[in-house]
């Protein structure tokens, strides 16, 4: 249920955003919410449009959600897995398990259409 | 229909619109109160430790056994964080030491402007007093508590046995943002069928860099390792 909170928080920014840029509407929001993030897409979209919709400035802006998958260094042999949908459990090369996650994580506003 | 150039299809007008790149954190607002009060803990001497886990594995019990084992040689504060009662903070007050409640009023998890107000209210009841380990005890909850910075200097995430040894597999956030993993109620392990090895190897997996230790607050063993572990962050973990 964080998710909700998060998302109001996203829409405050949307709204200042469309005040500094003199737009009178938020069209379209892209946003990065990484499946290790700890957030659940579908339960914040759920939160941004209940939200979004209270909001004459946010009413029917579009949201998407990128989910980029993380790739993880063996910190062994330096083997590098690419775009993993689950922890890959041992390295490929050496066999051993312990990595160093790169990316999976993120929770970013990317950007904005306004009008 | 679209209402600016009446063209038929639905998402059209999106066109119409200006992109603006914004490149900010979803979390930015948190994570900078949460660097502020970093600092605020840091320039009142003293260093602070976040610890989440499920409702139930212990940590006000380990806090508690804790304070018995360390008032003497350390200032303790402690900031307890649940969704409703002072229940927690009775128990922590009871032992003599300055503690917040801080109730989320339904929330799941504390976050970093909470922690503003609660090391306010810390600071007026120590009354000049110093600190040197400020716990944070999070809400119950091996979710939401992950994803937000309080400002801490450590974090701790519990598991109890009767939990079952799954727990990291299941809830891997937590164990990939926390410094040490901490296995409580060890008294209890012929009872459950607790592999504390594989709760070890799996946390392990997920973040190698994890301290893993296993203790029970009840008959104290495994507690030297805990209050070690503490003393080293004191000594040496200083920013």
């Amino acid at each position: 249920m964080h998710e909700l909170s998060l998302a109001h928080e996203l829409l405050k920014k949307l709204c200042s955003l469309a005040k500094h840029h003199n737009a009178d509407r938020v069209l379209e929001v892209k946003v990065a919410i990484g499946p290790l993030s700890g957030i659940v897409a579908d339960s914040f979209r759920f939160g941004f449009e209940a939200l979004a919709s209270a909001n004459s400035v946010t009413r029917g802006a579009v949201l998407v959600i990128d989910s980029p998958l993380p790739s993880y260094k063996c910190i062994h042999c330096g083997n590098i897995l690419e775009s993993q949908k689950t922890h890959p459990g041992c390295c490929s090369r050496c066999n051993r398990t312990n990595f160093i996650l790169c990316g999976g994580d993120e929770l970013l506003l990317l950007q904005i259409k306004i009008e | 229909m679209c209402e600016t150039c009446g063209c038929q299809t639905i998402h059209h007008h999106i066109s119409h619109g200006r992109v603006v790149d914004v490149f900010e954190g979803l979390l930015d607002a948190n994570n900078a109160q949460a660097e502020a009060n970093r600092r605020h803990i840091e320039a009142m001497g003293a260093l602070a430790i976040n610890m989440i886990s499920g409702p139930g594995s212990g940590k006000t019990t380990l806090l508690e056994k804790t304070i018995d084992l360390l008032k003497t040689q350390l200032r303790i504060g402690i900031i307890e964080g649940d969704i409703e009662t002072e229940l927690d903070a009775d128990r922590i007050r009871a032992k003599g030491v300055p503690v917040v409640q801080l109730t989320t009023g339904g929330a799941c998890h504390l976050d970093a402007p909470l922690i503003h107000q609660g090391i306010h209210s810390l600071v007026r009841q120590l009354n000049g007093r110093g600190l040197d380990l400020l716990f944070i005890e999070n809400v119950g909850n091996l979710v939401c508590p992950a994803t937000f910075d309080l400002g801490e200097h450590r974090r701790v995430v519990l598991v109890s046995v009767p939990e079952g040894s799954d727990k990291p597999t299941k809830y891997p956030k937590a164990f990939m943002s926390s410094h040490a993993f901490i296995i409580t109620k060890k008294d209890v392990l012929p009872y459950f069928d607790f592999s504390l090895e594989k709760a070890e190897i799996e946390a392990l997996k997920l973040n190698p860099n994890l301290s893993v230790m296993s203790l029970s607050a009840l008959t104290g063993e495994g507690l030297d390792a805990w209050v070690l572990y503490l003393r080293s962050l004191e000594n040496r973990g200083r920013p």
